[in-house]
């Protein structure tokens, strides 16, 4: 994969977190797992992580934790008004950015 | 480090985990803030926690918690890569690859351009300093008193013109980076081409 590649999803990893956690909570690695098998973005937890730990100390996120009957405790992200604020203002750049990119490439390669 | 899972690892197992996490850890030590790396690696604690829940408590063995291990991105996944200041602490390598990271920290690159347009017009205007100092004393000397100090000429030539041309390379190669390539460049040409002609006197001298 290429850097160019690399740092786009990235570019786009912070607002996929934020649109994942815009519909339900969620935990870390249940974050990740919805992440994951989405095409094109394949992101994993060392994008992740960081993100949801940087989101939560910029007041983007609220964690609340819960206990696990099988397993860990598990530290349950959701959206502050803050954070929705942010994906509203990451999404509209998003869409004019990939509608301009799309305009542009229409036809380009027909 | 500690997990907390319902059923506790054997110590041996455990401090396989616990050297993963430590390892990610040293990692981010430095690179991100204190408490985004405490969560990291809580969440990354969480993960494993949470793999190994899936498998069979009662014949849980070493092989499956490297399996476990296995899964998880490599330590220098989350190594921040080259990236606007703001965003370094979200960044992180190519995860899915699961290769190791360059290990570039932010700025590096363009620290290292800075301080090697400095070097480049420093040498070459020291070296042009140099030739105007050096040549007039040479001169004033090897015609008034020692006729044989106009022997050094060339050696103040090559030493200067070596410095110059180097300077100007390195002006070159870091142009549009601020003055000091600019300085780099001029001052460098103008050193070569008074280096070229300071044998002149040598060989006026000679014949």
């Amino acid at each position: 994969m290429n850097l160019w590649e690399t740092q786009l999803r990235k570019g786009l990893a912070e607002l996929a977190v934020l649109a994942i956690l815009a519909r339900e909570e969620a935990y870390g690695y249940r974050i990740v797992e919805k992440l994951r098998v989405l095409d094109g973005l394949n992101l994993s937890e060392s994008t992740v992580y960081p993100i949801l730990t940087r989101l939560a100390r910029e007041g983007a996120l609220a964690i609340r934790t819960e206990a696990s009957p099988a397993g860990p405790t598990r530290r349950y992200y959701r959206l502050t008004p803050e954070g929705r604020q942010k994906l509203r203002f990451l999404a509209d750049n998003w869409r004019k950015v990939s509608g301009s990119m799309n305009s542009m490439l229409e036809g380009v390669f027909s | 480090m500690t997990t907390m899972t319902a059923t506790p690892l054997d110590p041996a197992l455990q401090s396989l985990v616990d050297a993963r996490l430590d390892t990610i850890d040293r990692m981010l030590l430095g690179r991100v803030p204190r408490a985004d790396r405490l969560g990291i690696l809580r969440e990354v604690e969480s993960q494993i926690e949470e793999l190994i829940s899936q498998k069979d408590p009662a014949n849980l063995g070493r092989e499956d918690i490297l399996a476990v291990l296995g899964q998880l991105d490599p330590p220098e996944g989350y190594l921040p890569e080259i990236l606007p200041s703001s965003d370094v602490q979200m960044s992180a390598t190519s995860p899915s690859t699961k290769s190791a990271s360059q290990g570039k920290t932010p700025g590096g690159p363009a620290k290292k351009t800075g301080n090697t347009a400095l070097l480049g017009g420093l040498m070459s205007l020291l070296s042009l300093i140099a030739i105007f100092l050096l040549t007039p004393v040479v001169l004033f000397i090897g015609f008034l008193v020692f006729p044989y100090m106009l022997f050094v000429l060339p050696v103040v030539a090559i030493v200067s013109f070596a410095f110059a041309t180097t300077g100007l390379i390195l002006g070159i190669k870091n142009f549009g980076q601020g003055a000091w390539p600019i300085i780099a460049v001029v001052t460098g040409g103008l050193t070569q081409l008074f280096s070229l002609a300071l044998p002149l006197p040598l060989l006026l001298f000679l014949f």
